[in-house]
C-alpha cells in the first residue's frame, strides 16, 4: 500500500477545502519542479488559529497533506504555526513516500506564509 | 515451436473478430467520452474525434492535476493513467500532447483511459458515475476551482 489509510481519507474527504472571504491572513507556496501549489487562509482570534481554509493544485498526497494540516493547526497559536515543519505535516497523514515528501514541504511553507501575513496585518500584541 | 504455433493461432482467432470487436470498442470509447462530456464541465478530448484507435480515450480535465484523478479512480477499482507523472519531485506533461500544441493546463490534466476485449457498457457507465463526483470534489480544492 503506497499511501496510509489516513492520507487516503483526507484525499477522499478533504476538510476545510475552498476559499475564505475576508481572511486575516493568506499565504501560498509552490514546488516549482512539479507545479504543486498550496494556498492557505487563516482566521485568527486572540492569537490563535480559529479557522483554516485551503486550496491545492497537485497530486493526491498534496490535497491530503493540506487537509490534514488544516485540522492540525486549528487552535494553535500563531507562534506555534510559524514553527510548523514538513515533518509535522507528514506525521499528520501517517507518512509520505519519499517521492511525495515535497507535498508536506509545500503545505508547511504555505501555512507559515499565511501566518506571517496574519502577523504583518495584525500584530498579536494589539 | 509451440510458441510460434500458439502465436499464429492467437492471431488467427483475433483477426476473425477484429472488425467486429473494433466497432464494439469504438462505440464504448465514444460512450465514455459522451458520458463524461455531458456530466463534467471543462473537459476536452485529446486527438482526432474519429481518426484514432478504438481502445483509448485521452481526456483532459481543466483545473485538475491528472495524478489526483488517477488516485481517486484507483480507489474505485478503475485503472487509468496520467498523461503527466510527478515522480521524484518533477513533473513532465506528455510530450505527445505538448507536440500537439495542447496548452499546459490541459496537458497537466490529461488522463488516458484504455479499453479492451473485456470492457463492457456497464464498466463505462461506472467510470462516468465515478469521474463526475471525483472531479467536482477535486476542483473544490483547486486554486482555480469553483470554490
Amino acid at each position: 500500500v503506497r499511501y496510509s489509510a489516513r492520507l487516503l481519507d483526507h484525499f477522499l474527504n478533504p476538510r476545510n477545502a475552498g476559499l475564505m472571504p475576508d481572511a486575516d491572513g493568506v499565504g501560498a507556496d509552490e514546488f516549482t519542479d512539479c507545479g504543486d501549489l498550496a494556498r492557505f487562509f487563516l482566521r485568527v482570534a486572540e492569537g490563535r488559529v480559529q479557522e483554516v481554509r485551503f486550496q491545492t493544485y497537485g497530486c493526491g498526497p498534496s490535497i491530503a497533506a493540506a487537509s490534514a494540516a488544516s485540522e492540525l493547526v486549528t487552535g494553535w497559536t500563531l507562534e506555534a504555526v510559524l514553527q510548523l515543519s514538513a515533518q509535522d505535516v507528514e506525521r499528520a497523514v501517517d507518512g509520505l513516500p519519499e517521492d511525495r515528501r515535497h507535498a508536506a514541504e509545500v503545505v508547511a511553507a504555505a501555512l507559515r506564509a499565511a501566518t506571517l501575513d496574519t502577523l504583518k496585518r495584525r500584530p498579536p500584541d494589539v | 515451436v509451440a510458441g510460434i504455433v500458439g502465436f499464429g493461432k492467437a492471431v488467427e482467432i483475433r483477426a476473425a473478430v477484429m472488425d467486429e470487436e473494433g466497432q464494439r470498442v469504438t462505440a464504448l470509447r465514444d460512450r465514455l467520452w459522451e458520458g463524461i462530456r455531458a456530466r463534467v464541465p471543462d473537459v476536452r478530448l485529446n486527438g482526432h474525434p474519429a481518426l484514432r484507435l478504438p481502445g483509448t480515450a485521452n481526456i483532459s480535465f481543466h483545473h485538475v492535476e491528472a495524478e489526483s484523478i488517477v488516485l481517486g479512480l484507483d480507489l474505485k477499482g478503475i485503472g487509468v493513467s496520467a498523461g503527466s507523472a510527478c515522480t521524484s519531485g518533477s513533473v513532465e506533461p506528455s510530450y505527445v500532447l505538448v507536440a500537439m500544441s495542447t496548452p499546459l493546463p490541459w496537458a497537466m490534466g490529461a488522463v488516458r483511459h484504455s479499453l479492451g476485449r473485456s470492457t463492457t457498457a456497464e464498466d463505462i457507465d461506472y467510470v462516468v458515475d465515478c469521474v463526475e463526483p471525483l472531479v467536482a470534489k477535486l476542483r473544490q480544492a483547486m486554486p482555480v476551482g469553483t470554490a
